[in-house]
């Protein structure tokens, strides 16, 4: 409280206790939840903290809020989300909590007032907050609204007696489960507010000690944060080509990251080179247009999608209309293996929110079918509303034997496997005889140098061209393949030495080498 | 008065065990707290977020969710409590005590109750009550529970004193109980207050109304009254009482007239073994050097 104009009423107000309320604004009630639900929750598809904050975020995006501010620090004994949404009234509050099913499913073609793809779902996001915490306060108001809803839901009690819990759905429905009950009272909001407040408090230890970076196992967790630092100084991290996956960073910024790659924010500075930067111009539009920004402990936070590097490295566009579903997507691929892992695999968005990680299966693909440079890829879809009904209630998962996705799989393992063997192309044979030229040059070089020595004089060099002279271009190359296709023992030597160089760590492939080379003399 | 807070936190004796560095009641725009972080004392990353290495020297409370959460965006990483600070305190109970972490809190080395609000004194069944600074003697105890801490205590009040007559009455006559107890206690008051003012609180004089002094004298009232009823409080409990600052500033057109005090709360034998004569000192100390900080922001004696 610092120093300013005096307010004589404030000496009364600072020692009343705060004003009870009416009994006419009060109301109580239960949280009941469809058993379907609750088996997904209890089956662990929030286990992971990210997984259970991105659904408050998506909840604020859904709520049309430009801005999210998430809290976490220090120590993560409460977590707090504040948006600037459309809000929330009491009875909206009520008729998302009285049954939590999957019957509140949105509309398929939802969007928000302002026009925004409607992503998650109210009930369940905030249920999923059970899993974080033992006590939820959310403060809301909503636009055009003069009430202010201030409720607490207490999941602690329902986790003392679980079994207490359990009812029989009159309707038959299934059955349904009590999660919690709450608590709360309307008071007048100021003219024009609109907002939703959630306060997380008696955090669960195991969601603390993630949330706040304390490592549970001192010896296999990361040590770098990610905390307090601007996009760009995150950009450089994570483009480091010394960072293999994000779990050398803390927990805290494990999470953070996981949340970014998740929720509909906007791409990080720099987040690909710049010479195909224009190529992907439509995705960052469209988050721009989303207009979407969350501050996570204070920084801008963005999609943790950095695509970058000093090898050479292509961007292919993929597109696909078919019977049930349409995407659009891009694959990156660059020599030699992509790090971060995380990024390494194909991430499907919906409605501009990502369905779970990056799929390093590649929607199933092949594991057998170029494995290298299977790992020098990465790639994101961004699937229309076809694929929406394919979505598993956790929105991490999809229904594999879902028509749209299947169709979509189909199309993508076409265009994958198109893009595989141009970076094979690309990234190995090409350069492979590009080296082998250089080698050539190299020796002639040489040759040229011991003969102009001893005073001898060496005939023109000449190339394929010269002699085949007759044969066209096409020709020309056929014939340098035929060459490189009959490889010799130092050359496979040399293509494995090539490969693991590229795989392996610089140790490992000394030890590699060392092993071949033993090999080979025996 | 912000930089003779910095000064005192820099000053403040180490950490011994988890105890917070520095315990505030912040306010929306945490000034307190920038100043710390402009003075080096607290680190921050290169957005302004307190660095986790001391994160756990500093706990601000804030009961207002406004002023909470603006402070939250303002001071990223802070360690703000949405909370009353009587609340936290269980209020004046003698049985009720804040409990784990959150007694340790309360353990601050340096604690800053900038209340921006005037001095609420009751009376209750005849006697006079302070709820304040009966938080403060609570964080006292808190304080001098074995290992006890040597603490520094920055208290500030608005300068305006309009108590109902009964409440004026009452401490009137504690005022000239004291002054007929301590005769060098009664010699500096009346250098702060003047002669007319001492005698008619001595005389009991009923027309004498504090509402109706001069808003400099009414500050000069709190300026003797706080630090007397806090070094009382605490009497006999083990701490001696130094007043470094006692401080008033404000009254103009810009600002409310504000009084600001700054206590080292020394835990010695003494305190117990000779209370009254470390009452007495701590007494005479606490009106010793009153000053003025004047509207260009100097530091003026208001008595040789």
């Amino acid at each position: 409280m610092t120093a300013g104009t005096p307010a004589e009423d404030d000496a009364v107000e600072a020692l009343e206790p705060e004003d009870p309320p009416a009994a006419a604004d009060a109301f109580d009630g239960e949280i009941k939840v469809a058993s379907r639900i609750v088996d997904y929750l209890s089956s662990g598809l929030y286990e992971s903290p990210a997984a259970c904050l991105k659904e408050l975020v998506n909840n604020s995006y859904d709520a049309d809020a430009k801005k999210v501010e998430v809290y976490v620090k220090p120590g993560a004994d409460q977590i707090i989300v504040v948006d600037d949404g459309l809000g929330l009234t009491r009875d909206e509050f009520i008729r998302h909590f009285e049954r939590v099913s999957e019957s509140h499913k949105r509309d398929k073609r939802g969007t928000t007032p302002s026009g925004r793809p409607l992503v998650g779902r109210i009930g369940i996001g905030l249920i999923a907050a059970n899993e974080l915490c033992d006590e939820m306060e959310i403060v809301s108001t909503k636009k055009g609204q003069s009430e202010l809803l201030r409720v607490t839901i207490d999941f602690e009690a329902m986790r003392l007696d679980p079994a207490g819990g359990e009812r029989r759905d009159a309707e038959g429905d299934g059955d349904e489960f009590k999660k919690g009950d709450y608590s709360g009272w309307v008071e007048k909001a100021k003219k024009g507010d609109h907002y939703t407040r959630i306060y997380l408090r008696r955090i669960r230890d195991h969601a603390r000690l993630m949330f706040a970076g304390i490592p549970h196992d001192a010896e296999t967790a990361g040590d770098d944060s990610l905390y307090g630092l601007k996009p760009e100084t995150i950009v450089g991290k994570l483009e480091d080509s010394n960072l293999r996956s994000w779990s050398e960073f803390d927990e805290y910024s494990q999470t953070m990251l996981e949340v970014g790659l998740n929720v509909p924010v906007r791409y990080a500075p720099g987040w690909i080179p710049s010479d195909v930067k224009r190529r992907v111009s439509d995705f960052e539009d469209q988050v721009e247009e989303g207009d979407f920004t969350v501050m996570y402990d204070g920084t801008d936070l963005r999609k943790p999608t950095v695509l970058r590097g000093p090898e050479g490295h292509f961007l292919r566009r993929f597109a696909f209309e078919g019977e049930s579903v349409n995407a659009i997507g891009y694959f990156f691929a660059k020599r030699r293996a992509l790090v971060p892992q995380e990024l390494n695999g194909v991430l499907i968005r919906i409605r501009r929110a990502a369905v779970g990680d990056y799929d390093p299966s590649w929607l199933d693909y092949r594991a057998t079918l170029n494995p290298l440079f299977q790992s020098w890829i990465s790639a994101e879809i961004w699937a229309d509303d076809g694929l929406e009904d394919a979505l598993n209630i956790d929105r991490r998962t999809l229904r594999v034997t879902h028509p749209a996705f299947v169709e979509l799989q189909a199309a993508f393992h076409k265009s994958f496997s198109k893009v595989l063997s141009e970076a094979r192309d690309v990234f190995y044979t090409k350069r492979s005889a590009t080296r082998r030229a250089d080698q050539a040059r190299e020796q002639v070089q040489r040759m040229k140098s011991i003969a102009s020595e001893h005073g001898v004089s060496l005939p023109p060099t000449r190339t394929i061209k010269d002699l085949n002279p007759g044969a066209d271009e096409g020709d020309n190359k056929r014939a340098i393949r035929r060459a490189v296709s009959t490889m010799t023992v130092s050359e496979v030597y040399e293509l494995a030495l090539e490969v693991a160089r590229s795989e392996l760590s610089e140790a490992q492939y000394r030890k590699f080498a060392n092993a071949l080379a033993q090999r080979l003399l025996e | 008065m912000r930089q003779l807070w910095v000064e005192r936190v820099a000053q403040a004796p180490p950490r011994v065990r988890k105890e917070p560095l520095y315990l505030t009641l912040a306010g929306a725009e945490g000034r307190d707290v920038k100043a710390l972080i402009d003075a080096g004392l607290i680190k921050v990353s290169e957005i302004g977020a307190i660095l986790d290495e001391d994160a756990d020297k500093i706990v601000a409370i804030e009961a207002d969710e406004e002023a909470f959460l603006q402070l939250k965006r303002t001071i990223e990483g802070l360690d703000a409590r949405k909370d009353r600070i009587e609340n936290l305190l269980r209020n004046e109970s003698p049985f009720n005590w804040p409990q784990g972490e959150e007694r340790e809190i309360f353990r601050a080395r340096v604690v800053n109750f900038d209340f921006d609000r005037a001095l609420v004194v009751e009376v209750r069944e005849g006697q006079l009550a302070f709820p304040q600074l009966s938080w403060v003697a609570k964080v006292a105890e808190i304080h001098g529970h074995a290992p006890a801490l040597d603490w520094c205590l920055m208290l500030t009040f608005q300068g305006q004193v309009q108590w109902p007559s009964a409440v004026e009455d009452a401490v009137k006559k504690l005022l000239a109980d004291n002054f007929e107890r301590t005769q060098d206690f009664s010699a500096s008051v009346e250098k702060l207050l003047g002669p007319d003012a001492v005698s008619g609180i001595s005389g009991g004089d009923t027309d004498l109304k504090f509402s109706e002094l001069d808003e400099q004298i009414q500050q000069c009232v709190l300026m003797t009254l706080v630090p007397k009823k806090i070094i009382e409080m605490v009497r006999g409990s083990g701490w001696c009482v130094k007043t470094h600052h006692n401080v008033r500033y404000g009254g103009t057109e810009a600002r409310a007239p504000m009084v600001s005090f700054v206590f080292d709360f020394v835990w010695s034998a003494r305190g117990t073994t000779e209370p009254g004569t470390v009452y007495r000192e701590s007494l005479l100390d606490s009106v010793a050097g009153p000053v003025e900080i004047d509207p260009e922001g100097a530091i003026v004696p208001l008595f040789e």
